[in-house]
C-alpha cells in the first residue's frame, strides 16, 4: 500500500514539474488530461536525468535522494496540492457511459480495461522473476546504489546502454524498494492508455478513444511487462508522446509542438536505442509531409524543422552517448564494436548464440507479409491482439477517412517498415511502440462500421469483447498464482525459490559456507538476486583440472556456481565436487527458471566432497527411514 | 453497380449480393485470427497454467 502510495506522489510531483516546464515553452494544452499527459511525462524525464546527475557525481546516497525529493516536492507544493484537487474533483463526479442498451458494450469494454489494471497491478506487486529485469534493469540501480554512483560494471553487457528508466529505479529502490519500481513501469502502461485517449480525444469521439485505450493495454505483451520492471512500456510512453506531439505539430503548425516532440524523442533515445526507429519514422513522415503538402514552405523551412526535430533530441541524449564513449570507447557499446575497434561484434556473438533456430531473419518480401501474422501466433516473445490484424484491413470498406486516421495508418505503416528493415531480432516488444497510434485507427474502423454495415458492426464488437475475454482470463490464471505473495500468505524467499527454483541457493550459502567465501559465477547473470560475494565469468583458464582447481584456489574462490550446464567429467569431480544442486523442473514459471549447481574447489583431492558424500548418504537414509516410518504407520492404521 | 466511386460506398445495400459475401469474408478472417491466436496461447499457456490447477490438484 506505501508502495502505491509513493507511485502517487512521484506522479504527481512528476505533473507538478512537468507543468512548469511546459509553461516555460509556452505550450498550451485543450484538455487537463492532456496537460497531465505530458506534464508526467516531462516531470519523470527530468527526475531521471536529476538521478543521473546525482549518480556521475558519486552522491547517491539515500538519505540525499529523499532529502532531494521531499526539497522538490516543498517547492511545488501548493501546485502538488491543486492537481490532488483537482483529480479528486473529477473521480468522484465521474462522466461514466450510461449503462443504455447501446452502451452496454462500451460499458463492458471500460469494465475490462479496469480489471486488466487491476490485475496487472497485481502482477507488478509480485517480486521480480523476469529475465532482464534481474540480470540489469533492476541490477544495475541496485549496484549503484550500494557504490553511491553510477558507474561502468565491465560484466553487464549493456551496463553502457543509454538507463534513463534504470535512473528512475534507482529512484525507487532508493525510496522504497523493488516494489515501487515495478510499479512505475506499471503507472507506464496506464499512462499510455491515458495518452491514447488523449490523443484521440483530439481528433474522434470518446467510444473511439476509450476502444482504442483497450484494444491496446488489453493484449499480453502490455500485460507481461505491467509486470516487470523491464523498460518497454517507458519507451512506448515516451515515444507516443513524441508523436502525439508531432501530430498536434502537423495540424497546428507551431513549431513548439515540434520542440516538445524533440523533447520526447530524447528521452525515448535516452531509454532505449531503438528509439532510433522513431526518428527515422518522424523524419520521413516530415520528409512526407513536405512533399505532399507544404512544398510552397520552401526547402529552408524543411531544413529548420528538421533541426527543431533532431537537435534538441539528440543534446538530450548526449550525455549518454558520451559516458558510454569516456568508459569504453564506444557511445553504443557494444553494438557496432567492430566499427569502433572496442571488442569483438558484439552482433555476431550474439546471432552465434541464437538458440531459436530462424529467430533471425533474411528480411525476404514474404516474411515482411507473413511477420504480422506470426506475431499474432506468440512466435516471438507474445502475442500481438488478433484486433490490430481484424479492424484494419477493414479499412477498406470505409469512404471517410480523415486525415489523422489517414496519418495514422501511413505512421503505422512506416513504423512498421522501419522495424522490419533494422531490428535484427524479431521481438514483439520492440514494435509495441507502433502499436498505440495502430490502436486508435483500429478504434476508428470499428466505429465507422455502422455507416457501411450495422450487422458488421454488431459482429465487429462480438470478436472485440471475445478477444479482451479471452486475454482477461489468461491474466487472471497469472494474477492468481501471484496473489498469495502479494497478499503476504506466502513468504518471498519461499516465492522465489518455487518460482526462480536456483534462488534457493542463496539459502543455502547463508547456511552452510563460511562468511569468507568467494564464489565464480557462470552461466546465468541474475546479478539482482545473487545475495553472496561472487565475481561473474569463466575465472581463469588451465589445461588440466587440477591446475584450473589451483589457480582458482590462488585468486580466492572458494566455490563455483552454474545456473546452467555443468561440470560434469568424472574426473573434474575430484577437485570440483558436487555440494549442492537443483534440477530445473518440468514446469518452468519463468524464463529465469533455472537449475544451480555449486561445486567447491578442492585442490586436496576429495576432503569436501567425502564429507559431501557422507551428507548426502545421511539424507539417503533418513529419507528412507521416514518412508518406512509412514509405510508403518499407514499398515497399522 | 459496383464500380468507380460507387465501390465499397458508406452504406452499401444496393448490392445485398456483393454484401453477403463481404460479411462472409470478414467471418472467416475472424475465425481464421481467432483460432490461429486462441490455439497458440492454449498450447503456451497449458503448461504454465499447472502451478493454478495445483492448488485444486488437478494435472493437465
Amino acid at each position: 500500500m506505501l508502495d502505491i502510495l509513493l507511485l502517487l506522489f512521484l506522479l504527481l510531483l512528476s505533473l507538478a514539474l512537468g507543468e512548469r516546464i511546459l509553461c516555460l515553452i509556452r505550450i498550451k494544452t485543450e484538455t487537463f488530461l492532456e496537460k497531465a499527459v505530458f506534464s508526467i511525462g516531462l516531470g519523470l524525464g527530468v527526475l531521471a536525468c536529476g538521478v543521473y546527475l546525482i549518480g556521475l557525481l558519486g552522491l547517491l546516497y539515500t538519505w540525499l535522494i529523499w532529502l532531494v525529493t521531499l526539497v522538490l516536492a516543498v517547492l511545488l507544493g501548493r501546485d502538488i496540492l491543486s492537481h490532488l484537487r483537482s483529480i479528486w474533483g473529477k473521480l468522484s463526479r465521474p462522466e461514466l457511459p450510461k449503462l443504455e442498451k447501446k452502451n452496454i458494450f462500451l460499458v463492458s469494454i471500460l469494465t475490462f480495461l479496469s480489471l486488466h489494471v487491476i490485475f496487472n497491478l497485481i502482477g507488478a506487486l509480485a517480486p521480480e522473476t523476469i529475465f532482464d529485469a534481474i540480470w540489469y534493469h533492476l541490477a544495475l540501480p541496485e549496484m549503484y546504489l550500494q557504490n553511491h554512483k553510477v558507474f561502468f560494471v565491465s560484466y553487464v553487457d549493456y551496463a553502457a546502454f543509454p538507463r534513463m528508466m534504470e535512473m528512475l529505479y534507482t529512484l525507487a529502490l532508493a525510496l522504497k524498494g523493488e516494489a515501487l519500481a515495478k510499479l512505475i513501469h506499471f503507472a507506464m502502461g496506464v499512462l499510455i492508455v491515458l495518452g491514447i485517449y488523449s490523443l484521440s480525444r483530439r481528433f474522434f469521439s470518446k467510444e473511439v478513444s476509450l476502444l482504442a485505450g483497450a484494444i491496446f493495454y488489453c493484449m499480453q505483451p502490455v500485460n507481461m511487462l505491467s509486470a516487470t520492471a523491464y523498460i518497454d512500456l517507458g519507451l512506448a510512453f515516451y515515444e507516443l508522446l513524441a508523436v502525439y506531439a508531432f501530430a498536434v505539430w502537423l495540424s497546428s503548425r507551431e513549431r513548439r509542438w515540434l520542440l516538445l516532440s524533440a523533447v520526447f524523442l530524447g528521452f525515448s533515445l535516452g531509454i532505449k536505442h531503438y528509439a532510433v526507429l522513431l526518428l527515422l519514422v518522424l523524419v520521413a513522415g516530415m520528409l512526407l509531409d513536405f512533399l505532399l503538402t507544404s512544398r510552397r514552405e520552401g526547402m529552408g523551412e524543411l531544413i529548420k524543422n528538421l533541426a527543431f526535430l533532431c537537435l534538441p533530441a539528440f543534446l538530450i541524449v548526449f550525455p549518454w552517448y558520451l559516458d558510454s564513449y569516456i568508459k569504453t570507447g564506444n557511445p553504443v557499446y557494444p553494438l557496432l564494436n567492430t566499427l569502433f575497434g572496442t571488442g569483438e561484434s558484439w552482433e555476431k556473438a550474439m546471432f552465434a548464440s541464437t538458440s531459436k533456430e530462424g529467430w533471425y531473419h533474411g528480411h525476404s518480401l514474404l516474411e515482411y507479409f507473413t511477420l504480422p501474422w506470426k506475431f499474432i501466433e506468440g512466435e516471438y516473445e507474445g502475442w500481438l491482439s488478433p484486433l490490430f490484424l481484424f479492424l484494419l484491413p477493414l479499412t477498406l470498406l470505409i469512404r471517410e477517412k480523415p486525415r489523422m486516421f489517414k496519418l495514422s495508418l501511413v505512421f503505422g505503416l512506416l513504423f512498421y517498415t522501419v522495424y522490419f528493415v533494422i531490428v535484427p531480432f524479431y521481438t514483439l516488444r520492440y514494435f509495441l511502440p507502433g502499436l498505440p497510434v495502430l490502436a486508435v485507427a483500429c478504434a476508428y474502423v470499428w466505429e465507422r462500421m455502422s455507416h457501411f454495415d450495422r450487422f458488421l458492426k454488431g459482429f465487429c464488437s462480438g470478436i472485440v469483447v471475445v478477444v479482451l475475454l479471452a486475454n482477461l482470463g489468461t491474466l487472471f490464471f497469472k494474477s492468481v498464482s501471484v496473489l498469495p505473495v502479494v497478499a503476504g500468505l506466502e513468504s518471498r524467499e519461499k516465492y522465489l525459490a518455487d518460482t526462480l527454483v536456483w534462488y534457493d541457493v542463496n539459502r543455502y550459502i547463508r547456511e552452510n559456507l563460511p562468511a569468507s567465501h568467494k564464489i565464480l559465477v557462470g552461466g546465468a547473470p541474475f546479478f539482482y538476486y545473487f545475495d553472496f560475494n561472487y565475481v561473474y565469468g569463466s575465472g581463469p583458464q588451465a589445461a588440466s583440472y587440477e591446475e584450473r582447481a589451483r589457480r582458482l584456489k590462488e585468486q580466492g574462490f572458494t566455490h563455483i556456481l552454474l545456473l546452467v550446464g555443468s561440470i560434469d567429467k568424472p574426473e573434474a569431480a575430484r577437485y570440483f565436487p558436487l555440494i549442492y544442486n537443483r534440477e530445473l523442473p518440468a514446469t518452468v514459471k519463468s524464463n529465469a527458471t533455472r537449475g544451480a549447481k555449486l561445486y567447491s574447489i578442492d585442490v586436496d583431492q576429495g576432503a569436501e566432497s567425502m564429507e559431501y558424500r557422507a551428507q548426502s548418504v545421511e539424507r539417503r537414509d533418513k529419507r528412507f527411514f521416514s518412508k518406512l516410518l509412514a509405510l508403518r504407520s499407514k499398515l497399522t492404521g | 453497380m459496383i464500380a468507380g466511386k460507387k465501390f465499397f460506398p458508406d452504406g452499401i445495400r444496393e448490392s445485398r449480393e456483393l454484401l453477403l459475401l463481404i460479411r462472409v469474408i470478414v467471418f472467416c478472417w475472424a475465425v481464421l485470427l481467432l483460432a490461429s491466436f486462441l490455439w497458440s496461447q492454449l498450447r503456451f499457456f497449458a503448461g504454465r497454467l499447472q502451478p493454478f490447477f495445483n492448488l485444486f490438484g488437478i494435472k493437465l
